[in-house]
């Protein structure tokens, strides 16, 4: 019989909750953004684009130092929460799902534009001739219509909060309940010469989450 | 366009020479028998620069290192990272290398103490507020954060786990310090030297941890590496490391 411990089933649900919470926070800017770069022609598109794709380049680490610059303590946002409102982002879960949302983001825009970019614009077109507003025209055709790129985007970024890392252990740090998701575990665990047996096991669930959500994304927008 | 297309089948057609090429070229590069590999305790970093520069510029060998935690890097030697000396901030890990006859030579060094960062009466009764965070380095790897932690046990302090931020070593106990990102630090007292003026730091009294000594462990004996070696113990080196904070017995 399989058992898996307290200190594994921390690790996956916190994982879980960082994973599902920070792709939920990406959907909505992303499906904006993801629509305007699709459907519109603006001054600076490209270059908007670009900073889009940033994180998806980037040396994830990179992104960690630029969110613990904004949000961190003395950071140009964090500062405002901590005195104010007495809030403290870095080094929090909050954190750690900031950094997973930011990570996941472009992978969450890209498949979104891709199924916006391919509806029939003669359907809009319609849709403006029989009386709709943008607003309807937006609820009614593309969100269903782009339905799939929407579930894939879903997965995908949440496979990629999953596996996070760089940007995580730089602005969330690595605190055991709190912002240690399982690649954190893996990689304290590989430090520590006692724990190959740990290490093997982590790895394991790591693969078998990561398979199941492939799978699931597989069915769902097929 | 002509010229870039002709480009395109120089390169398509030689494809396998070029890579064959970037391979030859590469491999001599990493060929290098003239390089001395040093791994060493992160809380040595500004003082080795400083070293380091200094031997350079007297001998012909050149000197390439990494740093870490000394847990990290032994485990590094451990998986067959080619250093040939391993500095470490305690005895444990030099152990630990000994233990698996990784180490052909040791020597002691030099010694360090810690201090207390962050705004408070005094340490014994520091209470930390909800959102406020202590930053210690971790004990699994960092002998700092052993040497912080014993020293917390013998004050009986108490700090819940989930304020206490366990950063990989020295080295990064420094950096989120410098960004102001923790309240309350332990740190060795070699490493206070470079915070801002307005920062708090007390000493710790020595009889709360055990003593911090570092220890040079020589991987691969050769003329190079003992040469080295007894360069860091000359008087010159020793005052280098003195002015960075450092304990010379």
């Amino acid at each position: 019989m399989i058992t898996i411990s307290d200190y594994e089933i921390t690790v996956l649900l916190l994982s879980l909750k960082v994973a599902s919470i920070s792709s939920i926070i990406a959907f909505f800017p992303s499906l904006l953004i993801a629509y305007f770069l699709a459907r519109k022609n603006f001054i600076g598109k490209s270059f908007v684009d670009g900073l889009i794709h940033l994180p998806l380049v980037l040396p994830p680490v990179v992104i960690g130092f630029f969110l613990l610059i904004i949000f961190g303590k003395n950071g140009l946002v964090g500062d405002i929460f901590f005195s104010t409102f007495n809030i403290r982002i870095s080094f929090t879960w909050i954190a750690a799902v900031i950094a997973s949302a930011v990570m996941g983001f472009p992978l969450f825009v890209r498949s979104i534009r891709q199924s916006i970019s391919e509806i029939d614009p003669k359907q809009i077109e319609a849709a403006q001739t029989l009386g709709a507003n943008k607003l309807k025209i937006f609820k009614k055709i593309i969100i269903p219509l782009s339905k799939k790129g929407i579930i894939t985007g879903f997965i995908l970024s949440f496979s990629r909060s999953l596996g996070e890392f760089g940007a995580t252990i730089t602005f969330a740090g690595n605190i055991f309940g709190e912002t240690q998701t399982l690649p954190l575990a893996i990689y304290s665990s590989l430090q520590d010469p006692d724990s190959n047996l740990i290490v093997i096991r982590l790895v394991v669930i790591s693969i078998f989450i990561s398979l199941a959500a492939l799978m699931i994304s597989n069915r769902l927008s097929k | 366009m002509i010229i870039l297309n002709s480009l395109n089948s120089i390169i398509f057609k030689n494809y396998l020479t070029i890579i064959f090429g970037f391979f030859i070229l590469f491999s001599q590069a990493l060929k290098a028998n003239e390089n001395i590999y040093i791994g060493y305790a992160s809380s040595l970093h500004n003082a080795m620069k400083e070293i380091v520069n200094d031997y350079e510029k007297r001998s012909d060998v050149k000197l390439k290192f990494g740093m870490g935690a000394s847990g990290n890097i032994a485990q590094q030697i451990m998986r067959d990272a080619p250093y040939d000396i391993f500095i470490s901030a305690n005895k444990k890990w030099i152990n630990y290398l000994d233990k698996h006859q990784k180490i052909k030579e040791r020597q002691p060094w030099i010694s360090n103490s810690l201090s207390v960062i962050g705004s408070m009466k005094s340490i014994e009764n520091l209470t930390l507020n909800a959102n406020e965070r202590f930053c210690l380095a971790d004990p699994k790897n960092a002998p700092l954060g052993l040497y912080s932690l014993e020293a917390i046990n013998t004050l009986n302090l108490k700090i819940p786990d989930n304020q206490i931020i366990f950063l990989k070593d020295a080295a990064s106990v420094q950096y989120y310090l410098s960004i102001n990102e923790c309240d309350y630090a332990i740190t060795y007292s070699s490493n206070i030297l470079n915070l801002e003026k307005n920062v708090d730091v007390q000493s710790l009294p020595l009889n709360l941890y055990s003593d911090i000594t570092y220890e040079i462990g020589i991987l691969k004996s050769n003329k190079d590496t003992k040469d080295f070696v007894n360069y860091l113990q000359q008087p010159s080196v020793l005052k280098i490391l003195k002015n960075h904070g450092f304990i010379i017995d």
